[in-house]
């Protein structure tokens, strides 16, 4: 249909809902054949069960031989059911269609991790809903798809016996059929209008429950439960009646298809009883035709659900397509991985030229230069920074809210599209921050750090190997989160519970910190960790992260950092205001530090 | 058959109370539809026994003409029925939904460490959406199929009784199979949801948290983990598919044996003489339409079954009772006094698990109007004191009042209404600024709203949004800074003017300038009401009467604020000079 049929090797992105379904089978090409294959044979039987019935019925006022079609009958039933139930329901549906499933989990999920944010961009309920229904639909269809074939091959080979009996009811029930197909033709479009409009509500009913459920403490605190819950009430309501009407209209297609066969044997009785004493339409051929016009009408409705639900895994394809394609631009053409394959920097979106540094340098230093980029869509950013910091440096950003101090981090490591400028390790540009400044160069923690459910060990490690535990310890001593831990009934084996909730605010930020500690990185970027933790831990942490021979990028406004840093870079209004020691810049600038520090100074007990 | 997936089924039959219109139309209209099915072979044996007597044109066209105009009957019963159908089960369901909204958004904390969003919405929408397809099948195919096959069966018995003698014991035979089979993968259903509900909270997890992964160098690690759940997941729909299909399987078989059963018998009274070819021919039609009926009702006993562990899923979901009960019992209907309020702890003590005290014998008294500031290590239990005022825990002993009322016999809503609770953590909708406030309370008007706006010192950024108080703010929306996501959350106190206001460490993720720009808000705030403030910067605890300092769980100083600071002994004093 819509195939371009141009690309050999269809990618999800690519035009078309069949070639995108082609991608989509990669891997699980020979089992969806074998099942279509298997269909065929199917229908074949169903053909032949048709045939038999109709000597049957000719035969029986003649006496004898009707025995063995009666055995013949059962032995063909009999092969069916073993097939169908014995290896293609039972084995090889489950197999296209979970294999098809994981398969785009994997792409998904993967994607997601290499793209900037291109999750924290969709809404709540959008990417979920693309990972989650749009994966299952897509899954649904291919194996189900596979009766499709079978289904056309019965039609052509059922009409062509058809009408080799009786030309005339034949063309009469083709008509009829063609008729059936252009009102249910007729109703789809409505049908269609309707699902949208289905598929819209549902939409915001699962964003208002997330978000209710996301956000109920706040709900909870505010005592706004009546209130959350009869919004969601009204949402749900709205959504009932558009779901109604779209069933109404499914229902009609769907009846009308279903009693083809019905209106089918009325309209065969019609044509057949003026002349039913002439003996060209046997009882024979009435039965024959009662058989295939039920399995007709079965096809049918099948060959009818076949355009409802390629419209529907059409539109969830778009949508995968678009999450794939959104985060690294119009050059992305995914190819087929596989999990094995280790997520390589992924190839540069700056231009080509620019070689990556080399990988196996260490950090000797670090340059930004004429850095400017924006939160897509907004204004807020930073513009034309410099900086430069070398190995074993202390580097403290600071500066007022909206500064722009988390948005020169995130820039920094590539999280946020740069407009102007580049960053360089050791002189040399580098192409890709985002894929280069990881570990083992580069840990970050961001301010609000994302933990997930699981124990603490898993989630400090995420996957590192750690025989002997001195990863793991090293990095809990280090984050000062070991007082925590041993408090704690089950130690580092202790349940953090969904995103990390059951940890205290302070614990979290420490086991992000921990997190990151545990992959040993040259250069630790962290951003304005310690807000959460209460002085003695904080001192203690930056002591200890100072001990050791790194790289230090921090966010921060407690003084004793700011005089420990060798530089400190100021920022106001998204520009740099001012670099040097703290003390230059106090020397330089009294307002600055009215700006840049805040009641917490021993003289400044009072809020302002 | 205490598992049956009928019995789990016939919970919901409580949902459809008030539709009885709707359920009198199907009543009337699904036996209709069943007669119309039944009355065609019928009218097919006639017609071939008239065609084979000899009969005249006339007769037979009549026939026919009757025949086409049950099949076009047959149509407009089916549609209709459907569409009631439809109409029934949405609005059945959606009065399930609205049960478990409101049953979730009234459980404790603990209750959301369980269950993250992610799997709550496949419990509250997916499974419900899941039973809405299939409360209509329930009806439509099951309970009108059922009475399909009952009719087929005294159809034939009309035809021939020897007939009905040969179809009983198969019928017989079915319903014990049945009743059998019935059941037999729902564990393995449960586990093949279990697992998907689980693979889809992983995912809703790791896209939330992709840049986190990334930066920690840890998608390889994710996506294998990914792979894990994914095989689990396979395994686990293999078996069930491996299972549930032996159902289908057996009635199919003994479908076919009914058709070869229907020509064997018709075939062998035909040869005797004692059987019309018509009434042949009708027996045939009647065994396959007894295929369909069958066929319909086992593609969608699969749904059924998967329906039945949806609702014991459902059920468990709303059985979580207990536990914890933040539900308001009857017997907490105290009231709080109009006016302003004052707060007491006395010798509380309290522990999240057994042996592990997070307070231990704790009293204080706060007058109307009094400010008390709690400082304290982490893990002093300084936020424990606030939960307890604010009613998230109670007490394992001593009590906990609130102007003079026993929180734990409150209403936690009536409690809510006047005291209020501002953290460090601000949740923000995905929604409008005025949503966000009123939280959908259609009665608070915008005045009010702005009104809050102009305390919280947000009028001048409301006055920058681009639709004023309908612009959409949260995730994928319009960002926030952390300050003015504070002071949201400020304004959210004060259009509900709490007679006590707790804080806990409000300022904790700020930094000090946005702190300060926090400042005459937050004294506004705390203006002529009792507070209790948790920080762990003493610094920032200036504007308080009283003090407490908390060290493992118990009270090592209470006083005045101002005599402590000035007391050089003080642990206050050491607090401040050290912080």
């Amino acid at each position: 249909m819509t195939d371009t049929g141009t690309r050999a090797r269809g990618d999800i992105g690519s035009r078309g809902t069949f070639g995108r379904l082609g991608a989509v089978l990669r891997g699980s090409a020979g089992a969806y054949w074998t099942l279509t294959g298997l269909w065929v044979l199917l229908r074949a039987g169903t053909l032949a069960v048709g045939l038999l019935f109709q000597r049957l019925f000719d035969e029986i006022g003649a006496g004898g031989g009707v025995w063995p079609l009666i055995a013949w009958v059962a032995a063909i039933e009999g092969a069916r059911m073993c097939l169908q139930f014995g290896v293609m329901i039972n084995r090889l549906e489950p197999h296209v269609q979970y294999a098809t499933t994981a398969r785009l989990r994997r792409r998904l999920l993967g994607s997601a991790l290499r793209g900037r944010g291109a999750a924290a961009r969709t809404a709540p309920g959008e990417s979920l809903r693309v990972v989650g229904e749009d994966v299952d639909e897509t899954g649904f269809f291919v194996a189900w798809a596979p009766t499709n074939l079978a289904h056309w091959l019965f039609v052509v080979a059922a009409v062509t016996v058809m009408m080799r009996i009786d030309a005339l009811v034949t063309t009469a029930l083709l008509v009829l059929l063609v008729l059936i197909t252009l009102v249910t033709a007729g109703v789809h479009g409505r049908f269609l209008r309707h699902r949208r409009a289905t598929r819209a509500a549902s939409a915001e009913v699962a964003g208002a429950l997330r978000e209710a459920f996301g956000a109920v403490k706040a709900v909870q605190a505010a005592g706004a439960e009546d209130h959350v819950a009869a919004h969601i009430a009204r949402l749900n309501t709205a959504r009932a009646g558009a779901a109604v009407r779209e069933e109404l209209f499914a229902g009609v297609q769907r009846t009308v298809i279903g009693n083809a066969a019905p209106l089918g044997i009325g309209v065969v009785l019609l044509l057949t009883a003026g002349r039913a004493h002439e003996g060209t339409f046997s009882v024979g051929d009435l039965a024959l035709f009662t058989f295939y016009l039920q399995i007709l009408a079965e096809a049918l409705a099948s060959i009818g659900i076949l355009s409802v639900r390629l419209q529907r895994v059409s539109v969830a394809l778009d949508r995968i397509g678009a999450f794939l394609g959104r985060p690294s631009g119009t050059a992305s053409s995914v190819s087929a991985e596989k999990p094995e394959r280790k997520p390589e920097p992924e190839p540069p979106s700056a231009p080509a030229t620019v070689p990556a540094p080399r990988q196996d340098s260490g950090l000797r230093e670090l340059t930004v230069r004429g850095l400017t980029a924006r939160h897509p869509g907004t204004e807020h950013g930073v513009e034309d920074v410099d900086l430069t910091f070398v190995r074993g440096s202390v580097t403290v950003v600071t500066g007022g809210v909206g500064a722009g101090k988390s948005t020169l981090i995130q820039a920094v490591l590539g999280l946020l599209p740069h407009e102007r400028g580049a960053v360089l390790w050791n002189g040399e540009p580098i192409a890709d921050p985002a894929s280069f400044l990881v570990p083992p160069r580069c840990g970050y923690t961001p301010q609000d750090p994302r933990l997930f459910s699981g124990t603490l060990r898993e989630n400090i490690l995420l996957g590192l190997p750690d025989e002997d535990g001195t990863v793991l310890e090293e990095a809990v001593h280090t984050a000062v989160l070991a007082p925590d831990v041993a408090a704690m009934r089950d130690g580092v084996d202790t349940v953090v519970g969904p995103r990390g909730l059951r940890l205290s605010g302070g614990q979290l930020q420490r086991t992000a910190i921990a997190r990151m500690l545990a992959r040993r990185p040259e250069l630790l970027v962290l951003d304005d960790v310690s807000s959460a933790l209460d002085p003695t831990t904080e001192h203690l942490l930056w002591s200890r992260l100072l001990d050791s021979p790194v790289t230090v990028l921090a966010v921060s406004h407690r003084p004793a950092l700011l005089r420990a840093a060798a530089q400190v870079i100021v920022l106001g209004d998204g520009r740099v205001e001012a670099t040097g020691t703290w003390d230059e810049i106090l020397a330089a600038s009294p307002e600055t530090r009215r700006l840049a520090t805040g009641p917490d100074h021993r003289d400044d007990t009072g809020p302002a | 058959m205490a598992g049956s997936p009928l019995r789990q089924l016939s919970v919901l039959i409580r949902y459809l109370r008030g539709e009885r219109p709707s359920v009198l139309l199907l009543a009337l209209l699904v036996p209709l539809g069943v007669g119309l099915q039944l009355v065609a072979p019928q009218m097919l044996r006639r017609f071939i026994d008239h065609t084979l007597t000899g009969s005249p044109a006339d007769l037979l066209l009549a026939v026919a003409a009757w025949y086409l105009t049950a099949a076009l009957g047959l149509l407009v019963v089916t549609v209709a029925s459907d569409a009631v159908a439809a109409r029934l089960a949405w609005r059945g369901t959606n009065r399930l939904r609205a049960d478990l909204v409101a049953h979730c958004l009234r459980r404790p904390s603990r209750f959301y460490q369980r269950h993250p969003p992610g799997e709550l919405l496949d419990r509250v929408d997916g499974d419900v959406t899941r039973l809405a397809a299939v409360m209509s099948a329930l009806v439509l195919e099951v309970l009108a199929q059922l009475l399909l096959v009952a009719g087929i069966l005294g159809a034939l018995f009309l035809l021939d009784w020897r007939l009905a003698l040969v179809f009983a014991p198969f019928a017989a035979g079915t319903l014990l199979l049945l009743r059998g089979l019935v059941g037999r993968a729902m564990p393995f259903v449960a586990a093949r949801q279990a697992s998907s509900a689980d693979l889809l909270g992983f995912l809703e997890e790791r896209l939330a948290g992709a840049q986190d992964l990334r930066t920690n160098g840890a998608a390889a690690h994710t996506l294998a983990d990914l792979e894990a759940r994914q095989d689990e997941l396979y395994r686990r729909a293999h078996r069930a598919a491996r299972v549930s299909v032996r159902w289908p399987a057996t009635v199919q078989s003994l479908s076919t044996v009914s058709v070869v059963l229907a020509l064997g018998v018709s075939v062998w009274l035909h040869d005797r003489g004692q059987l019309s070819t018509g009434t042949a021919f009708a027996c045939l039609s009647y065994a396959m339409l007894l295929r369909r009926p069958l066929l319909a009702v086992t593609t969608r006993f699969h749904d059924l079954e998967e329906a039945a562990v949806s609702v014991r899923r459902l059920t468990e979901l709303l059985r979580t009772d207990g536990e914890e009960e933040v539900d308001p019992a009857p017997s907490r209907t105290g009231r709080l006094p109009d006016g302003p309020l004052g707060a007491r702890l006395d010798g509380v003590f309290f522990g999240y698990d057994p042996g592990e005290p997070v307070l231990r014998d704790v009293s204080f008294r706060l007058r109307p109007g009094e400010r008390l500031g709690i400082v304290g290590r982490t893990g002093s239990g300084k936020s424990t004191v606030v939960r307890l005022l604010f009613g998230l825990q109670h007490p394992a002993r001593g009590t906990v009042s609130v102007g003079g009322a026993d929180v734990a016999g409150l209403d936690p809503r009536a409690l809510r209404r006047r005291v209020a609770l501002v953290t460090q953590e601000v949740q923000i909708l995905h929604a409008t600024l005025r949503d966000n406030l009123t939280f959908y309370d259609p009665s608070v008007d915008d005045g009010r709203v702005r009104a809050a706006l102009e305390e919280a010192g947000l009028t001048e950024w409301c006055r920058e949004l681009p639709d004023g108080l309908d612009t959409v703010l949260g995730t994928g929306a319009r960002g926030m800074s952390a300050g003015q996501e504070q002071l949201l959350a400020l304004a959210r106190v004060f259009l509900r003017d709490p007679a006590v206001v707790l804080m806990d460490e409000p300022t904790a993720r700020l930094d000090p300038h946005t702190e300060r720009l926090l400042m005459p808000a937050m004294e506004r705030l705390l203006e002529g009401r009792t507070a209790v403030v948790v920080q762990h910067r003493p610094h920032a605890l200036g504007s308080m009467h009283r003090v407490l300092v908390l060290d493992g769980g118990t009270v090592v100083e209470h006083g005045e604020q101002t005599t402590l600071a000035a007391d050089p002994t003080s642990r206050f004093h050491e607090l401040l000079r050290t912080g």
